[in-house]
């Protein structure tokens, strides 16, 4: 199978700088579906790609700065219920445990490694590269704490931390380590600490390092919350533990929230956050489920120790509560999927119609499209280019723009300039020409103008490709510059003519006269010199022959005259006929003083016309009426203009003269035509014809009417 | 000195032959020297080539110039006549068959003092010379020849 690319001529390539674009306004534009058959012309707005991460709510913002604060204030708070001694301030609630020193420094940190890590040091005159590395050196600072702590413990030796800031007075109940923080709260500073650490590892599961230590720290304070609510007594006759405190608890809740937040768009806090239904339902079900599982467990110690109820009483309601805020849960979470599984289908409904109308769009342009991969492998093409090309739509889905049909797609220059110069840079490349082999029509000349279009959401590229068909446009192309060669090649051959007339002129004008002249001459010099032997019929015949040179010599002017206006070019003005009609009169008035003619001409007759060529077509005009008027004692001649049904301006000369047969009337406008003899009137025929070519120069037409010895008339008009 | 000469330059023998008998005719009796073409009317008036014996101080009086020559055209000489300072000064008078338009500008736009249309009745031509010798030779006051001397010193 030979290539059918045989010809590759004339292409363009456009950089951006004819339509400058950036990457993303082209996506903007042509957005290729992720569904990849789908290109996206669709003005439904309801479509729009939403962002990743919505702002569900501010919430999640704000929540990490309040709990940074948060932190750094109950710290400072106890810190400086030590310095001044306030039982109060060491522990918050009356009567409750007061927090240890350590635990309020620990506090104080926590809620500044927050504040830095979401500032970036930007509100405490710190750059911002310092920032990160002194949260990391802090969190190291509370993992250490946390777990020299412990080691005290375990070890069960004095490190002689625990008292560095301030010596406990009086020494806590029931505790044999003065000042030295809980167990708990140890391994809750040892979790955060490395929770700060870790914060941004992520593993292959959707759960991070962070968000599981968190949860660990979060639900050890949960459980000293609900066993203080629910009246839990903490082991408080042992003597090695200290107990955390409820004070203590409660912040740590917040900080697990503050520190979650902190990278909410990221593991599971993604899917909370997320505008999804998963994301949706976990927001609202997850506060009264815990509101309400903790009501119904307090409510059950409640009634037993009012002596409601008794235990299998009490167990059985919580049993019952405990399956029916499941069901519900169930139930919700079912509605909320429900609810979400109509929505998709609504948008998959938006979509199949967003595809069908981008489809019926595309499917309805005369021109071959066609989409590539960025392997060029074809994605989609319209029906067009199944028909144009004759090709099967099964034979292209997902073959090598190269290899499907027998290669009959190969040409290696194209795909290269696709794969080189379209894809990795943003170039558009308009007309393009290639012939194709098509099935219906043979070879047909094709204009491919090629586009890179980006997938949405991603950096997938595509190709796009539109054909079309210039065969007949290069064919009328071919047509019209060969017609304009052959209207070059007449315009020269006509310049070439004139220029041969105009010699000839000037050779007929010179050359032609000279002669002439001899015989003139000697003729004269005959006579004058040999007037003796010459009689009078000799005389006679030399003065036929002089006679006949005049009316040569008159023959050659006219024929010059009639030649130079033919040549001359029209300078168009404003033209006062009437003007030059009197002046012309005037001079012929001079010629012969006893003539009676009576001469009507307007005041003015302003005509759009060359005004030395309307005075030659005046002087013939009326030179023709007085000479043909000159056998009549007394004479009228007009010049006049009306004006016809169909608005024209029609021009008149008329006189009262000898006239003419109209059966002879289409030999007046001939050259050297004349309907009269030299004897009655002189003349060479010329005038007339030379009328006509004026008159026929400026676009106009020209007529005459008359009758023998009733006189003629002469129509023109002047466009 | 003191001789009028008139110079005809003319390529047809018929028109010199009746241009020198309508002089005659009007009793022009100035020296006619006649030339036959251009080449040999630069000569004359240069005192080269042929006329290389000639006393190129004598300068005509008036030259009578026809537009159609062989070998250098009427209006090339007229060119070079006023392209020289020995000769730019005389009259020149271009006497032709032609009354294109063209000739007239180009000739009057070269420095021709005149344009005669040689006219085709000899009785006209004839008035034509009288009017051509009254004015020319008898009329008009020509540059003196002095001046023309002491111009020719200055450079």
């Amino acid at each position: 199978m030979p290539n059918i690319f045989e010809k590759a001529a004339e292409r363009k390539i456009d950089r951006d700088s004819e339509e400058p674009k950036s990457s993303s306004e082209i996506s903007d534009e042509s957005v290729i579906g992720s569904d990849e058959h789908y290109a996206g012309l669709y003005p439904d707005t309801r479509l729009a790609v939403s962002e990743a991460i919505p702002p569900t709510s501010r919430f999640f913002d704000y929540m990490p700065t309040f709990a940074g604060f948060f932190s750094l204030i109950c710290g400072s708070v106890v810190l400086l219920g030590w310095l001044l001694d306030i039982a109060l301030l060491k522990s918050f609630i009356p009567g409750q445990l007061a927090m240890k020193t350590n635990a309020a420094v620990c506090f104080v940190v926590t809620g500044l490694i927050i504040l830095l890590i979401i500032s970036k040091g930007k509100h405490y005159k710190l750059p911002p590269q310092y920032a990160i590395p002194a949260a990391r050196i802090l969190s190291l600072g509370l993992l250490l704490i946390g777990f020299l702590t412990l080691i005290e413990y375990i070890g069960n030796i004095d490190l002689s931390i625990d008292q560095l800031l301030f010596t406990e007075w009086p020494i806590g109940l029931n505790t044999s380590h003065p000042n030295r923080i809980a167990p708990t709260t140890a391994f809750n500073f040892l979790l955060i600490g490395l929770a700060f650490l870790l914060i941004d590892k992520k593993t292959k599961f959707l759960l991070k390092p962070t968000e599981a230590l968190i949860f660990i720290v979060a639900n050890v304070s949960f459980f000293v919350v609900v066993g203080n609510l629910y009246g839990v007594t903490f082991y408080r006759d042992q003597e090695s533990f200290t107990v955390m405190a409820l004070n203590t608890a409660v912040i740590y809740l917040v900080i697990s929230a503050g520190i979650l937040s902190l990278r909410h768009g990221e593991g599971i806090m993604s899917i909370i956050v997320s505008r999804n239904a998963g994301g949706i339902s976990s927001r609202k079900l997850l506060p009264p489920v815990i509101i309400v599982t903790l009501f119904f467990g307090w409510l059950r110690i409640f009634g037993q120790d009012m002596g409601w109820f008794d235990i299998r009483f009490g167990d059985s309601i919580l049993t019952v509560f405990s399956i029916a805020i499941m069901v519900a849960l169930i139930l919700a979470i079912a509605c909320s999927l429900n609810k979400s599984d109509a929505e998709r289908e609504q948008h998959m409904k938006l979509i199949q119609s967003a595809r069908d109308y981008s489809e019926n769009i595309i499917n309805s342009i005369r021109d071959p499209v066609l989409v590539l991969d960025k392997n060029l492998r074809i994605k989609s093409a319209n029906i067009s280019f199944y028909k144009i090309f004759g090709i099967e739509r099964e034979e292209i889905n997902e073959r090598a723009f190269d290899e499907f049909a027998n290669q009959k797609w190969a040409n290696k220059k194209f795909n290269q300039l696709l794969i080189q110069s379209l894809l990795p840079e943003i170039k558009t490349i308009d007309n393009y020409e290639l012939e194709i082999n098509t099935s219906n029509q043979g070879n047909r000349m094709f204009s491919i103008n090629a586009r890179k279009i980006y997938g949405a959401g991603n950096n997938t590229r595509f190709v796009l490709l539109v054909f079309w068909d210039i065969t007949d446009r290069k064919k009328y192309e071919e047509e019209l510059k060969n017609i304009n060669i052959s209207l070059e090649d007449k315009s020269l051959k006509l310049d070439a003519a004139n220029k041969e007339l105009e010699a000839f002129s000037y050779s007929v004008s010179h050359d032609m006269r000279a002669p002439l002249r001899s015989i003139d001459g000697f003729s004269q010099v005959l006579v004058e010199d040999y007037s003796a032997s010459l009689d009078d019929k000799a005389k006679n015949f030399l003065g036929r022959i002089r006679a006949g040179v005049q009316r040569m010599a008159q023959l050659i002017d006219d024929m010059l005259m009639l030649s130079r206006v033919s040549r001359s070019e029209i300078h168009r003005a404003k033209v006062d006929l009437a003007a030059w009609a009197r002046a012309i009169v005037e001079e012929l008035q001079k010629q012969d003083t006893n003539r009676r003619v009576k001469f009507i001409i307007p005041d003015s007759m302003i005509v759009e016309g060359d005004s030395h060529l309307l005075g030659i077509v005046m002087e013939n005009l009326l030179g023709n009426s007085w000479k043909f008027t000159s056998k009549h004692p007394e004479a009228t001649i007009e010049l006049g203009m009306f004006i016809t049904a169909d608005n024209t301006r029609t021009y008149f000369v008329r006189d009262d003269g000898a006239g003419f047969e109209m059966k002879y009337s289409h030999n007046l406008f001939g050259a050297f035509q004349r309907l009269h003899t030299i004897a009655e009137f002189d003349g060479t025929g010329i005038g007339l014809a030379t009328v006509q070519r004026i008159i026929h120069k400026h676009g106009g037409q020209v007529w005459a009417k008359g009758a023998v010895e009733k006189g003629a008339t002469i129509y023109f008009t002047i466009p | 000195m003191g001789e009028k000469i008139i110079l005809l330059v003319e390529d047809n023998p018929d028109d010199e032959l009746l241009t020198l008998r309508a002089l005659q005719q009007n009793k022009i009796q100035n020296k006619v020297v006649v030339v036959r073409d251009g080449a040999e009317a630069l000569d004359y008036l240069f005192g080269q080539g042929g006329f290389a014996d000639r006393d190129s101080n004598v300068m005509p009086q008036v030259i009578l110039l026809d537009l159609k020559l062989p070998k250098i055209d009427g209006l090339e000489v007229l060119k070079r006549i006023r392209a020289d300072e020995r000769t730019q000064l005389i009259p020149v008078v271009i006497l032709t068959s032609s009354k294109e338009e063209q000739d007239l500008i180009n000739g009057y736009k070269r420095g021709a003092n005149s344009y005669i249309r040689k006219p085709v009745d000899f009785t006209q031509f004839l008035e034509a010379a009288k009017q051509l010798g009254l004015y020319w030779l008898l009329l008009n006051e020509p540059v003196p020849i002095r001046e023309l001397k002491n111009d020719k010193q200055t450079y």
